[in-house]
């Protein structure tokens, strides 16, 4: 049974690395890292802070974690997307999770990247606690 | 708790790795502050300017110019994919700024124009240098109103040209 679990929890953490890979193919030059990155952590970061939130008033990691971070850092690439079918980037844009402005913030990628990292511990510190709480519940009297 | 910790020390090692891998391939010619490569907004670096005159009524008066500026070894595959894509030729007035000797011939319904490889032009649109800090490979858009709108360094700009359309369009 548990084998099966982590069968599938492999299965959906494949498909995240697969869609990933294809994003950044959609770059598909030189500098798409650059972009990648930048939207990747922007969007990684958001659906972390959330699933933080989800976890703490659940008590409980949420499901298919990466299924989240894909999905926020679809919603973040949105403009490079609408840029393919004809339409520039505009300041109004921004609602995507800062698409224009985080190209410009100090230390640019590298300040993305430590919000990422602190977003991560976020996350990875409430579910920890989460799972100490209903250690704790299972093991009361 | 340990695992977790584990869990986040390889995350970051990973990414921060493929970060840093992504940042050391970049190509001599691209931008050396990759935010001002393609950003794909009008107006990056402030309020528009004069675009600098080429000579014979360059950039053309009430109509979009796109100046691009090359390098003597990149011009013949610009001026081919060029010569392929009517949109782009029918949106705007095309100029190429060689930026040293030119070893292609000019061709009709594209403008060449030749330049010392200080490329002064490149300069006056306010271009910006490449990491080898050589001439710009890359391009500015001109609106009718003779206003520079958007400039960019793309050493692969002979690959995007629907890119330079879509900015084209919208000046």
């Amino acid at each position: 049974m548990r084998r099966r679990h982590w069968l599938g929890l492999c299965a959906w953490c494949l498909l995240a690395v697969v869609v990933e890979v294809g994003l950044y193919l959609s770059y598909h030059d030189h500098d798409a890292g650059f972009h990648w990155f930048a939207h990747f952590y922007a969007g990684a970061s958001a659906a972390l802070l959330l699933m933080s939130l989800v976890s703490w008033r659940q008590r409980r990691p949420v499901g298919l974690p990466l299924l989240w971070v894909v999905a926020a850092h679809l919603y973040a690439m949105v403009p490079d997307l609408l840029f393919v079918t004809g339409i520039p980037h505009q300041p109004w844009m921004d609602v995507f999770l800062g698409h224009l402005t985080i190209h410009y913030i100090p230390g640019a990628n590298l300040t993305l990247f430590a919000i990422f990292m602190a977003s991560f511990a976020v996350y990875l510190g409430v579910i920890s606690r989460a799972a100490g709480a209903n250690d704790d519940a299972t093991m009361a009297p | 708790m340990h695992q977790l910790i584990a869990l986040w020390l390889a995350v970051g090692a990973v990414l921060g790795g493929l970060s840093l891998v992504s940042r050391l391939t970049t190509d001599p010619l691209d931008d050396p502050n990759p935010a001002y490569q393609r950003p794909g907004f009008l107006d990056v670096s402030g309020p528009p300017y004069p675009a600098a005159p080429l000579g014979a009524g360059l950039p053309a008066d009430g109509s979009r110019s796109v100046i691009f500026f090359t390098r003597p070894s990149l011009e013949a595959s610009l001026v081919a994919a060029l010569e392929t894509d009517p949109g782009l030729r029918a949106a705007a007035r095309l100029v190429i700024v060689v930026c040293g000797r030119p070893l292609a011939p000019p061709r009709a319904a594209i403008t060449a124009v030749a330049e010392s490889p200080a490329c002064p032009t490149a300069h006056l649109d306010r271009m910006r240098t490449p990491r080898d800090g050589g001439p710009p490979v890359g391009y500015a858009i001109v609106g009718p109103n003779g206003l520079v709108r958007y400039t960019t360094l793309d050493p692969e700009v002979a690959t995007h040209l629907s890119e330079v359309e879509t900015m084209t369009r919208t000046v």
